[in-house]
């Protein structure tokens, strides 16, 4: 399990480069000079996929019935 | 008081609340067929017809739901469909027979027929805002948001309060869309005024005699075949290649993170670049990333990779799709023109399903898929690239009818 939370991790960091070479690249064609705009939308976006990534780390870390009982918690509240 | 103080944003929420709920909900689906084929004692195929006859359903209730929602208003619309959820939750939560099992799950496609264009098309048409696009990636960041929570809470209530109640749940967790109808009603307002005198049947016939709007339906035929294919499909496909049997778990896992950051990045380049131009990148990447797949060697690492950038690739055609329609007819009938895409796109994702196992089972591999897959996916780039989204006056204005 550990090994595949490993290799989880290694394939968001991959993919997230991936998405901002992309992004990057495809900003340049757009003319506008909105360079500060451009930035803090990325900002926002690596700030938001963190927060995903650590939740969705945290969901296979904490298995079975330490997720239920994480669920059944919320539901509580 | 502020909190009563009538906003456009109050029509965002209700739509991305709306969005959440339906696709959550409608993506816990699976986690019924075992429960339920058990209690009918029939095999997996009764229940996968009754699913596929639903998407089949919500495809064509898509158009008829958004020209109601364009006549009679996004908030009665969401009202009646959000009435016709929970009663197809709670049919499904009194299945006895065949019968139940296939007018539940029609039920159901009908209840969720032509959300995300309603969402959508109130959206675009209370933002009056060049960052449209944005918010259009935002309700759609929110669906795939809600198919990344509900899932596991419909499976902690199946596993800990059985399938039944689990359906009545279900059902109650549908009643906010309730509440979601009354605030887009109330804080809908049309601000993207246009010169529009068309009727409702006048808007359809201009929309089918389009070349760019047929190009913009069979492109996004090939984005329901691409999801329903991998979606259904890849856990059998990872079996298959004797990968770890957590894997499938974390490569849906990493579509759908990675599709809440995607829509989201494909929402601010729709706003920044040519949305169909977008849209033809969008298909060659996927292509080329079937293409990668096909070739690479299948291990942990290449698979999670894979999920990640399809995860990107995902979704994100939704908002640049709506808003080239939006660009094209304008904003009065943008429900109803969207629902006809999307029927388009249910039909590619039922064969997606369908020809997915058919193919299987004639080859015993699913390498003619992946290919089929990749075919499409150019073929698809290719269509969009003579798309014109020209605005319709400008269209009238030079046929010399609109001076």
């Amino acid at each position: 399990m550990n090994n595949m939370l490993l290799i989880f991790c290694a394939a968001f960091i991959t993919s997230w480069v991936l998405l901002e070479i992309f992004f990057k690249i495809s900003l340049s064609f757009a003319n506008t000079g909105e360079i500060k705009n451009n930035t803090t939308f990325i900002n926002y976006l690596r700030l938001t996929s963190v927060v995903l990534f650590a939740s969705t780390f945290v969901f296979f870390f904490i298995e079975g019935e330490k997720f239920t009982n994480f669920i059944y918690f919320i539901c509580v509240i | 008081m502020f909190f009563f103080k009538s906003s456009p944003y109050y029509v965002v929420f209700g739509g991305a609340v709306t969005v959440f709920i339906t696709l959550g909900l409608n993506h816990s689906n699976g986690l019924f067929l075992l429960p339920i084929t058990t209690e009918l004692n029939s095999g997996r195929e009764l229940f996968s017809l009754a699913g596929a006859l639903g998407i089949l359903f919500s495809g064509v209730g898509a158009p008829f739901f958004g020209g109601l929602s364009d006549k009679y208003g996004a908030g009665r619309t969401i009202f009646i469909l959000g009435m016709l959820q929970i009663l197809s939750w709670i049919w499904v939560g009194n299945i006895n027979s065949e019968f139940d099992l296939f007018g539940s799950r029609i039920l159901m496609g009908i209840g969720s027929s032509g959300m995300l264009g309603i969402a959508l098309s109130i959206t675009g048409k209370s933002i009056n805002s060049e960052n449209k696009s944005i918010f259009l990636g935002i309700i759609m960041a929110s669906g795939s948001f809600g198919q990344f929570i509900m899932v596991p809470i419909i499976n902690y209530f199946i596993n800990n309060v059985g399938w039944v109640y689990s359906t009545f749940i279900a059902s109650l967790l549908v009643t906010p869309l309730i509440l979601m109808s009354f605030i887009i009603s109330r804080n809908s307002k049309n601000f993207n005024i246009e010169e529009n005198n068309q009727t409702i049947y006048q808007s359809l016939h201009e929309a089918i005699s389009n070349r760019s709007y047929k190009l913009l339906t069979t492109g996004f035929f090939v984005c329901g075949f691409h999801v329903t294919f991998v979606s259904t499909h890849l856990p059998a496909f990872l079996s298959d290649n004797n990968l770890n049997e957590n894997l499938a778990g974390f490569a849906l896992a990493l579509i759908g993170l990675f599709n809440i950051i995607g829509t989201l990045s494909f929402g601010y380049l729709g706003s920044k670049l040519s949305k169909k131009n977008l849209l033809s990148t969008l298909y060659s990447l996927r292509s080329l990333l079937f293409i990668s797949f096909i070739i690479a060697p299948k291990n942990e690492f290449t698979v999670l990779v894979f999920s990640a950038v399809l995860g990107i690739l995902w979704l994100s055609t939704v908002p640049l799709t709506n808003g080239i329609i939006t660009d094209i007819f304008g904003h009065k009938y943008s429900s109803m023109l969207f629902g006809l895409t999307l029927m388009s796109h249910h039909l590619g994702s039922f064969l997606g399903s369908w020809l997915g196992g058919r193919m299987f089972d004639i080859y015993g591999s699913y390498n003619s898929v992946w290919w089929l897959c990749v075919i499409l996916g150019f073929g698809s780039a290719l269509v969009h690239f003579p798309i014109k989204s020209q605005p319709r006056i400008i269209r009238l204005k030079e046929s010399g009818q609109l001076t």
